[in-house]
């Protein structure tokens, strides 16, 4: 049975494996802020991303959105093992808020986090790790070990560290849904925003451009 | 002046008779005044059930503290007085000896819980004790007994949560409160609001919920409030709306339904005791109208005029109707707050049966301008009778005048006061209209019915056997006299039917479910390498999972190809926007489902298969969706398209509390794909609760974990007393019912003292009148049973469709009871009156004429 479905998906995907040379996939494993949790279809922040390359004319760069609204790092390495047939590039590792708005154990968290991370780094794809808080009312020392886990592991495993996913957004109630926590449209945009200009450096310019010439 | 008094003489002249008429209309009212404040009370107590555990009537909430504006509007909306009481809950990592938990941090005021009581270690119920006072005025609080094991802390002991120590002054045993949502399932630490801000764990980007609740006046209506809201929220707020409203129906959705479902059946019982009572009361003031044509004839001869000897023969009605009214008043007052000392381990827990005023009054309603408007047909009649009849030995109005429009005219107050009795009683326009426009057309059919029977009486008469000749000719002969007995039994067999027509049908939905046991815990994102782990752990305990279904997230692209991206959306159509579903698959139907339409796949699907793999869907979800049988669903599976096709419609036993997947796949399409699981424990013991969860916890500690034990038994706790109420309302009904049958029959064989006496002088012994009374009472009583049984499956299964989503199963058991019981009670209280009639002396007979 798990043949049979390799072989669709293999199928499936064969488009993209022909392309596979020049085109240069991006991966977002993360959970409902990925996702685009409350907004309308395309108006999550990788969608954002993927239209601003579409426009830009570099249709070599693919987007993946591998949000899953309330899951946590346990289940990153699995769904990496997904993904990873579909050759990402490069991944933004976006998840453990729900660890912490959970309060899960730490070492846990970071332990499923280095586990994906090794997957990635053996199969030749670039991780960058998003950096994640939560909100102050969890209390001083849990909130600052759980913050302390995302540079550490930066640093450990040499990885691209971008500071805050919700840098500028969090806690601002215009910027956000009636939750309090997800992002509206406005506050989406700022995060994608964000996230592009950190990942300018990590993606190559459009493939039928010269060099030079970038779009922003 | 003169006619109180001659009428006054009147009914002490006829003592006899005035007395025996004012036991049995006292007797029907009694029915009707029990039934209907049981049916109030019942109602009030499972009102208080579902406010306790929201604590409130209604609540507003929002992420952000709430504001003037915000409160302004929600408490115009209530439009009432209110109590309020406010709130400020959230998650907080607590640490004590070395071990930390994520604990739900509840500020509260003076006035909480408004509903339901807290329940505490040391001083016990926070409404009895002060205990809330000594909370709200110092560092004290008060910890889930959960969270005190977990930390191994005792009372006393302090607790630093943000940058304050407390004192732990007690902990919680029971907590109405704690909700079925997730976040609420961490254990509580009760505190005063302004304690919380000394924690300084309140600042910018805390995610706090700020409440209000309030307690409205007894008797308000909750259930538009939400739809208000919603109406009127955008217009006010535009894209700032933050605040949401909860009510105490809808805390619970299927609790909610439930009790709405009991409402309108309350609603109906109400109707059913109104119309038991009218029909009754309405029978015996024809009756006794009937009985004093001769009087009135009389009046008549010497000078009278047809509206005097009509005012003369209402003014005693009036009085007699009074009287019982009031006699049925004073007994009810004094009986129904025995009722629950009689049955107290057979009642709920904290049942009060108090005495309704509103039913007192319509009690009195009936007895008096009841009798007025149900005479009102006959007062039409006086304009024909003629004092000839006084030549008659039975005198009645002739029936050959034309004043036939008239005489219909008349029954128009009797219809119009009904319906809108109806109407008030059911709180219902739809319901009110749909019950008197049934019970019409069940007055006609019983009318037409009964024609046809009694001719074929008369066909039948030419027998040998000299009793059962009579019996039938008697009946043929009276034919105007036994239509309206027919009647008054038939109505009263299809009310007394109906309720219990409809209660099988409720009592199978609310009922529990013997085939599988709920839940005490819900498990959610457990990865499937760590399913092994799971089951070990358990078995090591003796225990097994007794749900587990993979999860799979997935985004929904297309229905029937066509792609919904290029979809304009309609604001309709904004149930599609949230397109990201949780997909399941599974080899059959769990033993919580059920097949609604379609056929169910066998086994795996084969990849070489040409045919699409098969889609399952709840009935509810495809419902609002607008799919079919047949139609193709792709969905984005984290990047792979997988389209199905939908082979089925299922529906979701809603008190089985098993999760509940709108979209389940045939296996072999969606298996390797990313998934979690979610897992439920069933019947685990008190003693191993804690020990299950925290070894869980401690072995998978991704797993999320809920303890669902209270609330499912709070929920079947209310259930349960919903399940009981209604099946003695159905009960209750039908014994009113035969109540006012008994008195019916007895009136009826009564009325007939002057034919049995002339039997009696004929010649006629005790046995041979006692065999045509049953003949008689038989076919009456056995063919208006019938038809009203039969009448009343009908309006029970139109009923059903209309008000309780088609929930209508055929009771065999009820109906054959109806039938054997009603018939028994006709000819049996026939009997006992008739031995009484013949117990006078054929004397009376003269003296009478």
């Amino acid at each position: 049975m798990k043949a049979r479905w390799l072989l669709l998906v293999v199928t499936l995907l064969l488009p993209f494996a022909g392309q596979a040379q020049d085109s240069f996939t991006i991966l977002f494993l993360g959970d409902s802020l990925t996702e685009g949790l409350g907004l309308e279809t395309g108006e999550s922040f990788p969608d954002l991303i993927a239209k601003r390359y579409k426009d830009e004319g570099r249709s070599n760069v693919k987007v993946i959105n591998g949000g899953v609204s309330g899951s946590t790092s346990a289940s990153a390495l699995s769904r990496l093992q997904w993904y990873i047939r579909s050759k990402p590039n490069l991944m933004v590792l976006a998840l453990g808020a729900n660890d912490g708005l959970r309060g899960l154990s730490v070492p846990e968290m970071k332990a499923n986090l280095s586990k994906t991370i090794e997957f990635a780094q053996a199969n030749n794809v670039k991780v960058i790790i998003a950096g994640m808080q939560i909100p102050p009312n969890y209390g001083p020392a849990y909130t600052s070990t759980f913050a302390q886990v995302f540079p550490n592991l930066a640093e450990q495993y040499q990885l691209e560290l971008l500071p805050f996913l919700l840098e500028g957004v969090a806690a601002k109630p215009e910027l956000n849904q009636g939750d309090g926590i997800h992002p509206n449209v406005a506050g989406t945009k700022i995060v994608a925003e964000n996230v592009y200009t950190f990942l300018q450096a990590f993606v190559p310019p459009a493939a039928d451009m010269p060099s030079g010439v970038t779009a922003d | 002046m003169l006619w109180l008094q001659l009428a006054w003489k009147e009914i002490t002249n006829n003592y006899k008779f005035s007395m025996f008429f004012v036991l049995n209309l006292s007797i029907g009212l009694i029915g009707f005044i029990a039934l209907d404040s049981f049916k109030q009370s019942i109602d009030q107590h499972l009102q208080n059930n579902s406010k306790a555990i929201l604590t409130a009537d209604v609540q507003i909430s929002s992420r952000f503290p709430l504001t003037n504006v915000e409160t302004d509007f929600a408490e115009s909306i209530l439009n009432s007085d209110f109590e309020a009481t406010d709130q400020i809950s959230f998650l907080s990592m607590v640490a004590g000896n070395g071990n930390s938990r994520m604990s739900q941090i509840m500020g509260i005021e003076e006035g909480f819980p408004q509903y339901g009581d807290i329940i505490l270690q040391q001083s016990g119920s926070v409404l009895a004790s002060n205990a809330r006072a000594e909370l709200l005025g110092a560092n004290n609080i008060w910890v889930a007994r959960d969270l005190m094991v977990l930390l191994d802390l005792e009372i006393g002991d302090t607790l630093k949560i943000g940058a304050q120590e407390f004192t732990i002054a007690d902990v919680i045993l029971e907590d109405p409160s704690s909700t079925i949502s997730v976040m609420s399932s961490f254990p509580a630490i009760y505190m005063g609001i302004p304690q919380v801000d000394a924690t300084s764990l309140i600042q910018l980007g805390s995610r706090i919920t700020y409440s209000r609740f309030y307690k409205l006046p007894q008797g308000y209506d909750v259930s538009p409030l939400e739809d208000i809201f919603e109406a009127q929220e955008q217009a006010v707020f535009r894209d700032n709306r933050r605040i949401s409203m909860t009510t105490h129906e809808e805390e619970s959705e299927d609790l909610g339904r439930i009790l709405e479902y009991m409402n309108d059946y309350l609603g109906l019982i109400a109707l059913i005791a109104l119309f038991l009572a009218g029909v009754g009361a309405a029978y015996l003031f024809r009756s006794f109208f009937t009985t004093r044509f001769k009087d009135m004839a009389i009046l008549m001869c010497l000078g009278g005029t047809p509206k005097q000897a009509y005012e003369m023969t209402l003014v005693q009605i009036v009085m007699l109707g009074t009287f019982s009214a009031i006699i049925a008043s004073i007994v009810a007052y004094f009986s129904l707050p025995l009722l629950p000392l009689l049955f107290a381990n057979f009642l709920p827990r904290g049942f009060i049966n108090e005495m309704e005023v509103s039913s007192l009054v319509l009690a009195l309603f009936m007895g008096t301008l009841g009798s007025i408007i149900c005479c009102l047909p006959i007062l039409s009649k006086i304009y024909d009778l003629n004092p000839i009849g006084l030549f008659h030995e039975n005198v009645q109005p002739s029936s050959s005048s034309g004043h036939m429009r008239r005489h219909v005219a008349s029954y128009a107050p009797i219809f119009l006061v009904f319906w809108g009795l109806a109407i008030w009683q059911s709180n219902s326009l739809l319901i009110g209209t749909l019950f008197i426009g049934g019970f019409l057309v069940a007055i006609g059919i019983l009318g037409t019915v009964a024609w046809y029977i009694l001719r074929a009486c008369g066909a039948f008469s030419n027998m040998n056997i000299v009793t059962q000749k009579l019996a039938l000719r008697n009946l043929n002969r009276n034919r105007l006299g036994a239509i309206s007995c027919f009647l008054a039994i038939g109505l009263g067999s299809l009310l007394i039917n109906l309720i219990p027509q409809i209660q099988s049908g409720l009592q199978q939905e609310i009922a529990q479910p013997t085939d599988f046991s709920v839940p005490d815990f819900f498990m959610f994102d457990i990865q499937p390498e760590q399913l092994d782990t799971l089951q070990n752990l358990l078995s090591e305990r003796g225990y097994d999972l007794s749900f587990l279904s993979p999860q799979v997230s997935a985004r929904l692209e297309a229905i029937n190809e066509l792609v919904l991206d290029e979809v304009e959306e309609t604001p309709d159509e904004q149930m599609l926007q949230r397109r990201m579903y949780n997909l399941t698959y599974q080899d059959a139907l769990k033993n919580s489902e059920t097949l609604a339409e379609g056929t169910v796949w066998e086994g795996a699907w084969d990849f070489s298969s040409p045919e699409l793999p098969g889609i399952s869907i709840e009935e509810g979800f495809a419902e609002r969706m607008g799919l079919k049988i047949g139609d193709t669903l792709t969905f984005d599976v984290q990047s792979v398209p997988v389209t199905g096709r939908v082979m089925n419609t299922r529906t979701v036993d809603w008190n089985s509390f098993q999760p509940n997947f709108f979209v389940s796949f045939q296996p072999g399409v969606l298996d390797p794909a990313p998934k979690t699981f979610v897992a439920a424990i069933s019947e685990v013991k008190d003693a191993d609760r804690l020990a299950v969860q925290n070894s869980i916890v401690t072995a998978l500690p991704n797993v999320s974990i809920i303890n669902v034990a209270q609330i499912v038994a709070r929920i079947l706790d209310i259930t349960d007393q919903i399940s009981w109420a209604i099946k003695v309302m159905a009960y209750l009904s039908i014994f009113a019912g035969l109540v006012v049958l008994f008195s019916i029959a007895r009136y009826e064989v009564k009325s007939r003292f002057w034919e049995i006496n002339l039997l009696k002088i004929l010649g006629a012994n005790f046995n041979d009148v006692k065999s045509i009374v049953q003949i008689e009472f038989g076919i009456l009583g056995f063919f208006a049973a019938v038809t009203g049984v039969v009448l009343s499956l009908l309006m029970s299964y139109s009923i059903s469709y209309f008000i309780f989503d088609s929930l209508w199963r055929f009771s065999v058991g009820v109906t054959t009871f109806s039938i054997v019981a009603i018939t028994a009670l006709s000819v049996a209280t026939a009997l006992i009156a008739t031995r009484s009639v013949l117990k006078q002396k054929p004397l009376e007979l003269l003296r009478a004429v």
